[in-house]
């Protein structure tokens, strides 16, 4: 089964489902503790009123035996029929016993032998007995029942005709006991349609000697249709009249109406196949249950919509300003800082929209500043110093210094409007800035036409010397376009210097706490700058320090000199940076190789081998101002030779 | 327990009476029990010959059986047959006296105060007594085919004097009787002299219960 079908992308699908499920799951819960306890107590209630009314029938029963045992107890006490009864005519006495009959309403009425029992004369009966066609009484054992009672007599309720009479037998006193007197009543539907009146429970009487095959009614409240229904639920009926325990109650449903049944024996000692069926119906009893519970159902569903009204609204009011706090957010993911979200609700949504707007808003500052920085500072140093608590200190660390500058450039401003400078000046730092940055290098500072660049801080890379170098040669080819411009105006053209050193220096925040500069400090930095000066004694573009060479292997210097620069003390060798080892040509080489043969000579202070070597550089590259520059040192130390303990330093005493 | 001591004095002054006027010859005791082992109260005991004849001069008596406080006194009362006798009524009600029994019936309607006509008993037999507007009264006369009887006491004794020499059957009966006084016949020899006990089946009997009257005695005589 996929997982995924039960998770709820709408926050308003989960609290509604949550919340329904919880209200369902209790309301049913609470149902059907009701129901139950309902149920149970009308269950209850009718086993109670059963069980009374069992009491009642039986009650019914004997007060009806008391009354027919006084009924017959004033005929067996008549005079005159006892009269009668010595007269020995049997028609007489048949005759009082009608008239009796008719009396006190009874259905039947006999006369027995009171030695025998036999019947001597019978209401029931169409033949008139005499002494010879005299038949035993029906029911001996009741004869038994009488002789062996206190009273002497006998009563029990016997099928008689098809139909339940109850019998009450009685001895004729004259004033000896001569005869049996009988007297028997119907239980007919009048009995009882009389319990039930009583007991308001619905009384059957019916014949379970063969129920599981026939039902014979004899008597019953109910209405017809219940009545034929019971014919159908004859098994059920006949395995309650098996029971041992008639005291428990059994649910009859009779015409799709459920009963509450309970199956009495007529005769207590349960010699009588005939019993009794007490009924309630269940659904009278649940009548005002059944009432309660159509309210139920309506508060029910009222709660149910109400409640999903009342999701649907407090969901909106959380998932709209959220959908509007997204599609914010959505903005400002694109950049889009000017909109604010309009929530003008004042619980935590609220709180949070406005929380919002200012995060907003201190967002859009942020990138400003951000912008900002990176123009006025360098990308690499802006992402260093927004990386971190900008504080004031820096860390010692080995940095390439660049520095460039436009050689000629007073010359270039004669006569120029500022603006036009100013013009020019963007563009060629445009151009330089972004060598620079190409070779991943960072722009510390303009100063004026100069420009300052570190490699190595804030970012340390394997190769900064190396990368350094690159950019020097490619910021001198940068120039080519602006000076194809100047030479179409006759204007002098542009030449730039560089200088680099390589060295351990302090790198990091500098000036006050309030306003500051990511730079670096040092020695090292100095002597870059004293290199870029030297650029035009020499009449190279570029100078390096011995320090940045020995990391760039790759590349073939040539050793310029080695010069005590001005405010420093120990000599330094400078070189220049001629190509790439691999671009390196034979004619390149060959120069390279006689130079370094001068410069030995020169060196070695054998003056006249060096002016030689020098002389002849000047005939083949007479462009080149180095080879001049010691053609003149050479000459001058001819004339004049340097102290004993030279050695072979050049001191400047300009900057 | 105020009648059963009247009957007592009744009693002795009926056997005071029969007594006084006979030769003396053999008596014999009897004692009767029911087959509880009780004694049997009010138990007839008559002596016949062995044949079954009577036997003793036939005495014509002329006896009294009162009604007194709604009930019979004597309960129990043995005659020869030929006599007669009357019934008072001492009470201030009325009393309606009948008898259904084949030895005698008879009906005296409602009346009070002074004794009707004597009725006479000339069938043997037992006349069962009753009051047709009291059921509880009840009284029984014993009419005897011999002058030779007597009725038991409280303790189910009797006797019986002035008996011939020879064989002689006894017979018993009470109301409980169960059967017919000859099944209880026993053959004696009045010389044996020894006391005759008769042990009799008795059956259950009903009886109807005494109205509350303003004395407040009711219940079962």
């Amino acid at each position: 089964m996929n997982l995924d079908s039960f998770k709820f992308r709408h926050f308003r699908t989960r609290i509604l489902v949550f919340v329904l499920t919880l209200l369902i799951l209790i309301q049913n819960a609470i149902f059907l503790a009701v129901n139950s306890v309902n149920t149970q107590n009308a269950h209850h209630q009718i086993d109670q009123a059963l069980q009374l009314t069992r009491g009642l029938f039986y009650d019914a029963l004997e007060t009806r035996k008391r009354r027919l045992q006084e009924k017959i107890r004033l005929l067996s006490s008549d005079y005159a029929f006892k009269k009668a009864f010595s007269s020995g005519d049997i028609e007489t006495i048949l005759s009082v016993l009608e008239n009796h009959q008719a009396r006190v309403s009874a259905d039947v009425m006999m006369l027995l032998t009171f030695e025998e029992g036999d019947i001597i004369a019978d209401t029931s009966s169409t033949t008139t007995m005499n002494k010879t066609n005299s038949k035993p009484f029906y029911f001996p054992e009741l004869l038994s029942q009488a002789f062996n009672s206190e009273q002497g007599e006998g009563s029990a309720i016997k099928l008689f005709n098809k139909l339940p009479h109850q019998f009450v037998l009685v001895p004729l006193f004259t004033p000896e006991p001569n005869a049996w007197i009988v007297i028997a009543y119907s239980l007919k539907d009048q009995f009882t349609h009389q319990i039930q009146a009583a007991t308001q429970t619905h009384v059957t009487l019916f014949d379970a000697k063969n129920s599981a095959l026939d039902l014979p009614i004899f008597a019953s409240t109910l209405p017809s249709v219940k009545r034929e229904a019971l014919a159908d639920q004859r098994h059920m009926i006949n395995s309650l009249t098996k029971k041992d325990i008639f005291n428990q109650s059994s649910t009859l449903v009779l015409d799709d109406e459920p009963y509450i049944s309970l199956v009495v024996p007529i005769d207590t000692t349960k010699s009588s196949s005939i019993f009794a069926l007490l009924q309630r119906p269940l659904n009278k009893a649940l009548e005002a249950y059944l009432g309660i519970r159509k309210t139920f159902v309506f508060v029910f569903i009222f709660a149910l919509i109400a409640s999903v009204i009342g999701i649907l609204f407090i969901a909106r009011s959380v998932t709209r300003p959220v959908r509007v706090l997204v599609a914010s957010a959505k903005r400002i993911e694109h950049g889009d800082y000017t909109t604010p979200v309009a929530i003008k609700q004042r619980d935590e949504l609220g709180r949070l929209a406005h929380s919002f707007n200012k995060m907003m808003k201190g967002l859009a500052e942020r990138r400003q500043v951000r912008s900002l920085l990176g123009k006025v500072v360098s990308p690499a140093i802006a992402d260093e110093l927004l990386k971190k608590d900008i504080e004031l200190g820096g860390e010692e660390r080995k940095v390439t210094m660049l520095f460039s500058d436009i050689r000629n450039f007073t010359s270039l401003c004669e006569g120029r409007a500022p603006k036009d400078i100013l013009d020019f000046l963007n563009t060629y730092l445009t151009s330089v800035s972004d060598v620079i940055e190409k070779h991943q290098g960072v722009i510390d500072k303009y100063i004026g036409d100069a420009v300052m660049a570190l490699y190595g801080a804030p970012i340390q890379r394997t190769d900064d010397e190396s990368r350094a170098i690159l950019s020097a040669m490619e910021m001198c080819t940068a120039l080519d376009a602006v000076n194809i411009e100047l030479k179409k105006t006759n204007k002098p053209l542009l030449a730039v210097g560089v200088g680099i050193n390589t060295d351990i220096v302090v790198a990091g925040n500098m000036g006050s706490k309030a306003r500051l500069n990511y730079t670096v400090i040092g020695d090292g930095v100095n002597l870059a700058s004293r290199l870029e000066g030297l650029t035009k004694q020499y009449g190279v573009e570029i100078i390096v320090s011995e320090s940045t060479k020995q990391a760039c292997p790759d590349f073939i210097f040539r050793e310029l000199d080695k010069v005590r620069v001005k405010g420093k003390s120990d000599p330094v060798i400078i070189f220049e940076p001629i190509s790439l080892t691999k671009n390196l040509n034979i004619e390149q080489s060959d120069e390279l190789q006689r130079y370094k043969q001068a410069l030995n000579w020169y060196r070695q202070q054998q003056w006249q081998e060096a002016l030689k070597g020098f002389n002849c550089l000047i005939h083949d590259f007479p462009q080149i101002k180095l080879y001049k520059v010691y053609q003149e040192r050479t000459t001058q130390y001819i004339s004049n030779p340097p102290s004993e303990d030279w050695d072979g330093t050049y001191t400047f005493t300009t900057k | 327990m105020k009648f059963i001591g009247r009957y007592k004095i009744y009693y002795f002054l009926f056997l005071a009476l029969l007594c006084s006027g006979v030769e003396a010859a053999q008596a014999i005791d009897f004692q009767v029990f029911d087959n509880k082992g009780n004694f049997l109260e009010n138990a007839v005991v008559m002596v016949t010959s062995q044949d079954g004849i009577p036997l003793g001069a036939n005495e014509i008596e002329k006896i009294v059986i009162d009604q007194k406080d709604k009930e019979f006194a004597p309960y129990m009362t043995a005659l020869s047959v030929g006599s007669s006798a009357v019934f008072p009524n001492n009470d201030k009600i009325r009393h309606q006296v009948y008898s259904f029994s084949e030895a005698k019936k008879f009906e005296i309607p409602l009346y009070k105060n002074a004794p009707e006509q004597p009725i006479d008993f000339d069938k043997t037999g037992v006349v069962a007594l009753a009051c047709n507007i009291h059921d509880w009264m009840k009284a029984y006369i014993f009419v005897s085919p011999s002058s030779l009887y007597a009725i038991t006491d409280a303790n189910g004794k009797t006797k019986i004097d002035n008996l011939p020499n020879g064989k002689l059957e006894v017979q018993v009966w009470h109301p409980r009787l169960k059967g017919k006084p000859e099944s209880t016949t026993q053959i004696i020899m009045p010389t044996d002299a020894q006391p005759i006990s008769f042990t009799i089946e008795t059956k259950r009997v009903w009886r109807p219960h005494r109205a509350p009257s303003q004395a407040g005695s009711g219940g079962y005589r």
